[in-house]
């Protein structure tokens, strides 16, 4: 399983690590060119200088090197010395410096511009470095020189008047390597106690940085999913897990929520079906108590058909309801009226009104058609109506609109509903549903809402259901389609 | 036995009061929790039947109120709730016993017999005077060895002298616990039924008649 925190701190240490590398290695190798530029420039303008010395010598009269090698004891030393050899054009040795002793040097060479260099072992077994440079000795005749004598050492020397010559000076570089050596120590030091530091360091930043996730996920893992508490973090939460937070609340009231909503329908469920169980269980044992008193036997058989058919209602009603929520239903379409329908349908629960003296306030628009199911259609309307009048206290009032809008169609039915809470709103729609916890409702069985709900989605509605100073009222909005027909 | 039954499906109701007045029952109804609680605040109920899901007040809202006010009334709950937290919660109000929705007709009669019988210190489950063998539970009465042919009101009434074995009870006590609410412009009622059950229970007399005072069940004259 991948980890966030491993994962940053080890790309996060990579990174470190290769870019304390890379600055490691740069700063050496800018330091090693630096100091190598600078000792083979030295080294360069050495030799030069040095063919600058022994030209006179070899062009002129006389040859005294070791005159000039006596200024210079570098040549001479014992300890850590330096090295040189002269050669003629023709490859021929002319002159070797002491420290050399019976050894020689390489000869390779380049221009005076352009000598060449290259590293090398000195004859001592030191790390070196030599130049090579070829040079044109001038002629320079010295006015109070005898012509032939200079022959004679032209002669000797091999050098002719023009000659070339081949210089190969050579020294250690053991100064060079040795601060090298300790640079390259010094940031392999640096660089392994930054990296050390770095990681202590990473590790301390991606753990603080880390710990709300780790916390999170902590409380999550012990939290009760039986509990409804919500989920404590503790500690504020970090901007980047508050959305998170915030949605794992909802999700999770939503979840309990829904757990609440399906113990209830068990439990009401069960309610439901032990009322008329009851009464049936009752009635049979009194029957089959006294079964020779006539009068009791046929009560007791029209009482337990009655009940019977309740049942069945009930089933019916909790199928039907339970193909509305799955969307099962088949689905017609035909152009209705509703303005009719609504008459219609009110037309039914006139001795409803009567009796309870209410006042049916109507605003029906004529010409209200929209396509739609119209068994589908007759179910929301006449649960809502019914709904409308049972509740309505005596002597109060319902009242139906039907009406075209720009979006389509709008039906609503309100009634007086003091006794309703605000907080009992949401639950209008909970399948079984009772305000009162009176175990018998006639023949209410607290399905209708649910059935609604479940029948206005598979028409395309939006259906509402809204308490505002005492007046309940439930509406329905038929969309448009894009003929113009509602549904 | 005088009963109050307080249940609000209708079918239960009347079935129950049907039963219950088969028996020998004086039964008295209630459809909702207000009207339940005036009757049982006023009427002097042997036991009340309390249905706990009612109309308006709530079967515990009633029994918490008679509690408070003393009443010391045998109340029995009859509910759907059947949770151990509902049980407990309605004995520890004050029921005196719990039945569970649906229950058994006979489990509810052998329930309000047992109530009746704790509240009148009777423990055994057969009254005996002298050669009279009173068994309440199957309704059956014995007098040496001839079975009696009783109605279920005239069981009700020798039921309710034997269960105050040695006391006198008043006629207006034995109209109310056998008639209930029903009413007689002819008190001889009782008197009528007393004679009937008397003649059933030959000699030696068992009920005397305390002039002024009403009835005892007694071996010797008072």
């Amino acid at each position: 399983m991948r980890s966030i925190r491993r994962h940053l701190s080890h790309w996060l240490l990579a990174g470190m690590a290769v870019m304390i590398l890379v600055c490691g290695i740069g700063c050496y190798d800018l330091v090693r060119r630096t100091l190598r530029q600078r000792f083979d420039d030295a080294l360069v303008d050495k030799a030069r200088a040095f063919t600058t010395l022994v030209e006179p010598e070899l062009a002129g009269v006389e040859f005294p090197l070791e005159d000039t090698l006596a200024r210079m004891p570098e040549f001479t030393r014992e300890e850590h010395p330096e090295y040189f050899e002269l050669w003629l054009g023709d490859g021929v040795s002319l002159h070797r410096s002491p420290s050399l002793r019976a050894t020689h040097l390489p000869m390779r060479f380049a221009t005076m511009t352009a000598p060449e260099l290259w590293d090398l072992e000195l004859s001592d077994g030191r790390n070196g470095r030599a130049v090579g440079i070829r040079f044109e000795v001038r002629e320079r005749v010295p006015t109070e020189v005898d012509p032939a004598v200079l022959d004679v050492l032209r002669t000797e020397t091999g050098i002719d008047s023009g000659g070339i010559v081949t210089l190969v000076m050579a020294r250690g570089s053991e100064d060079v390597d040795r601060i090298l050596a300790t640079l390259l120590l010094a940031l392999g030091v640096a660089g392994g106690s930054l990296l050390i530091g770095t990681a202590l360091w990473v590790r301390r930043v991606v753990r603080t940085g880390c710990r709300p996730v780790l916390e999170l996920a902590q409380r999550i893992e012990t939290l009760d999913v039986e509990s409804e508490t919500p989920l404590d973090t503790g500690a504020e939460v970090p901007a980047e897990l508050r959305a998170f937070h915030r949605r794992f609340q909802q999700y999770r009231e939503r979840i309990a929520s829904s757990f609440a909503r399906e113990k209830r329908l068990t439990s009401n469920i069960a309610h439901e079906l032990r009322t008329p169980i009851a009464e049936l269980r009752t009635i049979t044992e009194l029957a089959l108590s006294w079964p020779g008193d006539l009068d009791l036997q046929q009560k007791s058989m029209a009482e337990s058909h009655a009940i019977a058919l309740q049942m069945e209602r009930l089933l019916r009603t909790c199928l039907r309801l339970a193909r509305l929520q799955s969307g099962q239903a088949p689905l017609e379409s035909e152009a209705l009226e509703v303005s009719s329908l609504l008459q219609r349908l009110s037309r039914r629960s006139l001795d409803v009104l009567e009796e309870k003296e209410i006042r049916f306030e109507a605003e029906l628009e004529p010409d209200c058609i929209c396509q739609t199911d119209p068994e589908l259609l007759e179910l929301v309307l006449s649960n809502l109506l019914d709904n409308a009048f049972q509740h309505a206290p005596r002597g109060t009032w319902v009242h139906v609109l039907a009406r075209r809008e720009e979006r389509g169609l709008r039906i609503a039915i309100a009634n007086p509903a003091e006794d309703l809470a605000p907080d009992e709103l949401p639950r209008l729609e909970e399948p079984f549903w009772h305000k009162s916890s009176s175990a018998s409702h006639d023949d209410h069985l607290g399905l209708g809402l649910a059935m609604v709900r479940a029948a206005s989605r598979m028409l395309g509605a939006q259906f509402q259901a809204n308490l505002s100073d005492g007046r309940f009222e439930t509406s329905l909005h038929l969309v448009n389609d894009e003929q113009g027909a509602t549904g | 036995m005088r009963l109050l039954v307080v249940e609000d499906s209708t079918r239960l109701r009347t079935s129950l009061q049907s039963g219950l007045e088969r028996l020998g029952f004086a039964v008295d109804t209630a459809a909702d929790g207000k009207t339940g609680l005036s009757l049982a605040k006023v009427e002097p109920y042997d036991a009340i039947v309390l249905d706990l899901m009612l109309p308006g007040i709530s079967g515990l809202d009633i029994l918490r109120e008679l509690r408070q006010r003393g009443k010391a009334t045998d109340v029995l709950i009859l509910s759907a709730r059947d949770a151990v937290e509902d049980r407990v919660q309605g004995l520890e109000l004050g029921a005196d016993d719990y039945l569970v929705k649906p229950f058994a007709f006979d489990e509810l009669v052998a329930r309000l017999r047992a109530m009746h019988r704790r509240k009148h210190g009777v423990k055994q489950a057969v009254i005996t005077l002298a050669d009279l063998v009173i068994e309440p539970a199957t309704r059956r009465v014995r007098r040496g060895e001839v079975e009696l042919d009783l109605t279920a009101r005239e069981f009700a009434l020798l039921e309710l002298l034997a269960l105050r074995l040695g006391e006198t009870v008043s006629r207006i006590e034995i109209e109310d616990k056998l008639y209930g609410m029903e009413r007689f412009p002819n008190s001889n009622v009782v008197a009528s039924t007393i004679s009937i059950l008397r003649a059933k229970l030959g000699d030696p007399p068992l009920i005397h008649t305390r002039r002024r005072l009403g009835y005892v069940l007694s071996e010797n004259t008072p």
